[in-house]
């Protein structure tokens, strides 16, 4: 009897586990057409997720063929804007855990973040980023990039990543801010080049031999690495190794919706299937915003906000004449040339503070000077 | 999350063309500084008449009686292109007349300053005995009147300010004092417009939340008036006062002021009470500004365009704990602008925009509408102040731009698609932010909205004390309580659940 206890113990634990962690098959939409190797190779791919059986259940979205070999279809016609609907409808609806999609209009603010198979061991390394866009600046995207990529390889289980910053412009800053953010308390892992001197700037040989588990990028780049790592061996027209361009990430972003091109092969696709079920394993909108916050903690918001002031203008430096009281306004001005006109009356010897009168937007300068000053603003087209 | 809900909420105007043309300080100046000139003459001509106001589709929108998608809509300039039909009553409220507004006046007038003549208080009796929200109580504080010599000696001899409408004598407002310039004649006026402003707004609100004069617990006045005397020249109370005359007995109140931020840092005040549990029925309240009349008449005049500051805006918000249905105002994430922030338009507007948006952990695009400063642009434009509305929104589109939130060449959407057209009357407090409380709640309420920022903004360097601007803002959205409480609840349960059996899995492993 009491073995029987333990027995059924140790079962109850197994279920706890599995109901925990999950085993719950993951469903995961696919794009059925718009291939340049024709609709047939996004089955293929479909057919190789399943075969494998790693807990995915493909739901194939767009133009049903004759044989639809028993999967689950969401019919479509072979309008492009058609089938990107009917996923999104999915998806919303939560029909589907994520998709995997041919092109997606990704708000500003998301991008996505791919992996790929590195030739010299074949160890897999994610790329952050390769589509969509983390911010409008570049430098400011990369440090985004790194908090991105942290949370996908999480996600996927990988408890501590190792990161990476790919040598191109900006490397250097986007390493001090990283550094910054750690040094505050972000749980963030620099890996090492492979080369002797070491550190977390990354080289071509640390892409080829896959020195580090996130390898960080602005978005261009890296859609030029995931082309390169996925097709180098067949002349480019057939994406044939790696995960393709990656889950979507970005703040408050809902979705996992995982990019490949027109030309990733089977291979590719049936990896993107698995790479979006794994997201949506672990939960990968939570991860993100788990670790925005992590690094919100850590100072990220003036972190970001520095790279932004330190960003060089070409605008010219302007000393103010001495501080005198402003108990005039002078009205009219445009709020985004406001600062502008402040700095031409600098120029002119005079006095000037922008600020928010009652009716909008004024610069203040002294009784004295506010015909001059008014002269000065009318001549340079201020007012 | 500390909130409080938003009740209810009126919106009036008072027309006052002729207190005006006498005393809105451009017009009044002119007339003390150098007599009856060439500019008040063409101003006569120029002023609207009560039919035109109610015509004019800022004004309706102000008081609820067209949307403000009407008001997009509706082809400028505005006060050629009028509108075919129109009411006095709006859903928010009202536009008064002048001759009514006196008679209120005298109403809310407790120190006999206050005098009306005889043929003119008998008339206007007959007319307020009309009125739907005035009652017995109000009607028996209504003088008798006194006679024309009498008034016309009140105002050679005693310094009194002669109340007109057209050629006609009406009345007077009577001075407090001798010598004490704050209880002057004109002082008086202004503080006795503002709080019959406020009264007729208290009034309108108590109808639209069908709510009862004891009911009111308290009240904060938010106007830009002093009223006091040489001795405490703006100790208040314009709040009680107000809800003595609405009936309120209940109630207690106190003033708020901070030029134009007054309404919104009011608003926060009393929806902290509120949400501390201190009070329920908290009301923020104001009248208009007779000096504000006018103020830009002289480029009006000159452009040919009617003189349109002719109306005392007034407004009434009710605050009262969190319902479940009412929108809420979040106090866990209010804009202040800090006395280090910076004046430039940029260090407020992120202060005030950005930074209540990041403790929300929301970006700019999560606001459905903003808004700020809500001047009728065909008043600001001609005196050369610009598109004030518009300016705002810019600023807090450049904002996004700078925070890489928005694409530079989106910005032209993101000011369409998120701002709202000016249509408050520039009285400093009045458009800064609150007109847009009522139409805000009403889309929320009808599921066309999720969520807005009202932002107040003030300019301290008016009095001469600081060169700091003023300003606070804060997020009205739909109050979540049930959504939260059932996505917590789930997750928590599942979590709870799986403890237990882990538990229950440990203690059997234990067993031999």
């Amino acid at each position: 009897m009491d073995s029987l206890k333990r027995i059924i113990g140790e079962e109850l634990s197994e279920i706890v586990q599995k109901a925990r962690y999950g085993e719950k098959p993951m469903r995961v939409g696919l794009m059925a057409s718009g291939s340049e190797h024709g609709d047939q190779e996004l089955l293929e791919g479909a057919l190789l997720a399943r075969a494998k059986n790693k807990g995915v259940e493909v739901v194939m979205i767009g133009p049903k063929p004759a044989d639809d070999h028993g999967f689950e279809w969401i019919e479509t016609s072979k309008d492009e804007g058609e089938v990107a609907k009917a996923m999104e409808e999915a998806l919303s609806s939560g029909t589907i855990d994520g998709a995997v999609a041919l092109h997606y209009p990704f708000p500003l603010g998301v991008t996505t973040i791919g992996r790929v198979v590195t030739p010299a061991k074949g160890k897999a390394m994610f790329i952050a980023s390769t589509t969509g866009t983390s911010s409008t600046s570049r430098l400011e995207a990369m440090v985004l990039n790194a908090i991105y990529g942290n949370a996908v390889a999480k996600a996927v289980g990988i408890e501590n990543p190792k990161i990476g910053i790919l040598n191109v412009e900006g490397a250097q800053v986007v390493y001090r801010k990283l550094s910054e953010l750690v040094e505050h308390g972000y749980p963030l892992t620099f890996g090492e080049s492979v080369r002797k001197d070491g550190g977390a700037i990354l080289r071509g040989n640390d892409l080829l031999a896959g020195a580090v588990d996130v390898c960080v990028t602005d978005t261009l780049t890296g859609n030029v690495l995931i082309k390169l790592f996925s097709a180098f061996n067949t002349g480019g027209s057939y994406e044939a190794l790696g995960w393709g361009y990656g889950p979507s990430v970005g703040k408050g972003w809902p979705y996992i919706v995982s990019i490949i091109s027109r030309a990733s092969g089977a291979p590719v696709i049936c990896n993107a299937i698995e790479f979006t079920a794994e997201a949506a394993r672990g939960k990968l909108g939570n991860v993100v915003e788990r670790e925005l916050k992590l690094a919100e903690q850590a100072g990220l918001s003036g972190v970001l906000d520095s790279m932004r002031q330190s960003t060089p203008t070409t605008k010219e430096e302007v000393t103010p004449p001495p501080a005198e009281p402003t108990e005039e306004e002078v009205h009219g001005i445009d709020v985004l040339s406001i600062e502008d006109a402040v700095k031409e009356l600098w120029k002119n010897g005079i006095y000037a503070e922008s600020a928010m009168g009652c009716t909008g937007p004024v610069v203040k300068v002294s009784a004295q000077k506010l015909a001059k000053a008014t002269e000065v603003l009318k001549e340079k087209g201020y007012i | 999350m500390a909130k409080a809900s938003i009740k209810g909420y009126s919106y009036c105007l008072n027309h006052v063309p002729n207190l005006a043309f006498h005393y809105g300080n451009t017009p009044f100046t002119e007339r003390v500084l150098r007599g009856e000139t060439e500019f008040l003459g063409n101003l006569k001509g120029k002023m609207q008449s009560f039919e035109e106001a109610c015509a004019y589709a800022p004004n309706q929108a102000y008081i609820g009686g067209i949307s403000l998608t009407d008001l997009e809509q509706q082809p400028s300039p505005m006060y050629e292109n009028r509108l075919k039909s129109f009411d006095r009553f709006g859903k928010y409220g009202e536009i008064m007349p002048e001759d009514e507004f006196i008679g209120l006046m005298d109403i809310c007038d407790v120190f006999d300053i206050i005098w009306l003549e005889q043929s003119f208080a008998a008339e206007i009796r007959g007319k307020l005995e009309k009125h739907p929200l005035l009652n017995e109580s109000h009607l028996k504080r209504l003088e008798s009147g006194h006679a024309e010599e009498e008034i016309s000696k009140e105002v050679s001899e005693q310094e009194a300010l002669p109340l007109y409408l057209g050629e006609r004598l009406v009345g007077c407002c009577r001075r407090g004092h001798e010598t004490d310039e704050c209880l002057s004649s004109y002082v008086l006026l202004e503080n006795i417009a503002c709080k019959a402003g406020g009264v007729l707004s208290l009034l309108h609100l108590m109808k639209n939340a069908g709510l009862k004069p004891e009911e009111i617990d308290y009240v904060i006045e938010c106007s830009e008036e002093a009223a006091g005397d040489a001795n405490q020249r703006g100790g208040g109370n314009f709040a009680k006062a107000v809800a003595e005359i609405a009936g309120c007995s209940n109630a207690s109140g106190c003033d708020v002021r901070s030029f134009c931020a007054g309404p919104v840092n009011a608003i926060i005040a009393g929806a902290c009470q509120v949400a501390c549990g201190a009070r329920k029925n908290v009301v923020v309240l104001a009248g208009g500004a007779v000096p504000k009349l006018y103020m830009n008449s002289r480029d009006h005049v000159k452009k040919g365009m009617p003189a349109l500051e002719d109306c005392l805006g007034g407004f009434a918000v009710l605050l009262g704990p969190s319902d479940g249905e009412n929108p809420v105002i979040r106090l866990d994430a209010l804009g202040k602008h800090s006395v280090g922030a910076g004046a430039s338009p940029q260090a407020i507007t992120s202060a005030l925009v950005w930074e209540p948006l990041q403790k929300l952990g929301l970006d700019f695009n999560d606001v459905d509408k903003y808004a700020a400063e809500l001047q009728i642009p065909e008043i600001t434009l001609p005196a050369g102040a610009g598109d004030v509305p518009l300016a705002n929104f810019k600023m807090i589109a450049a904002l996004a731009v700078m925070k890489g939130r928005l694409e530079k060449s989106a910005m032209n959407e993101f000011v369409k698609a998120k701002g709202i057209p000016g249509f408050a009357h520039t009285q400093g407090h009045i458009p800064s932010g609150v007109p847009f409380i009522g139409h805000a709640c009403d889309a929320i309420k009808a599921n066309e909205m999720k969520r807005a920022m009202i932002i107040g903004k003030g300019s301290l360097f008016l009095a001469r004390l600081t060169n700091l601007s003023d300003g606070a803002s804060f997020v009205i959205e739909q109050d979540q309580k049930e959504e939260e409480k059932a996505a917590l609840t789930r997750e928590e349960i599942r979590e709870t659940i799986l403890d237990v059996l882990q538990e229950l899995a440990d203690d059997l492993k234990k067993e031999q």
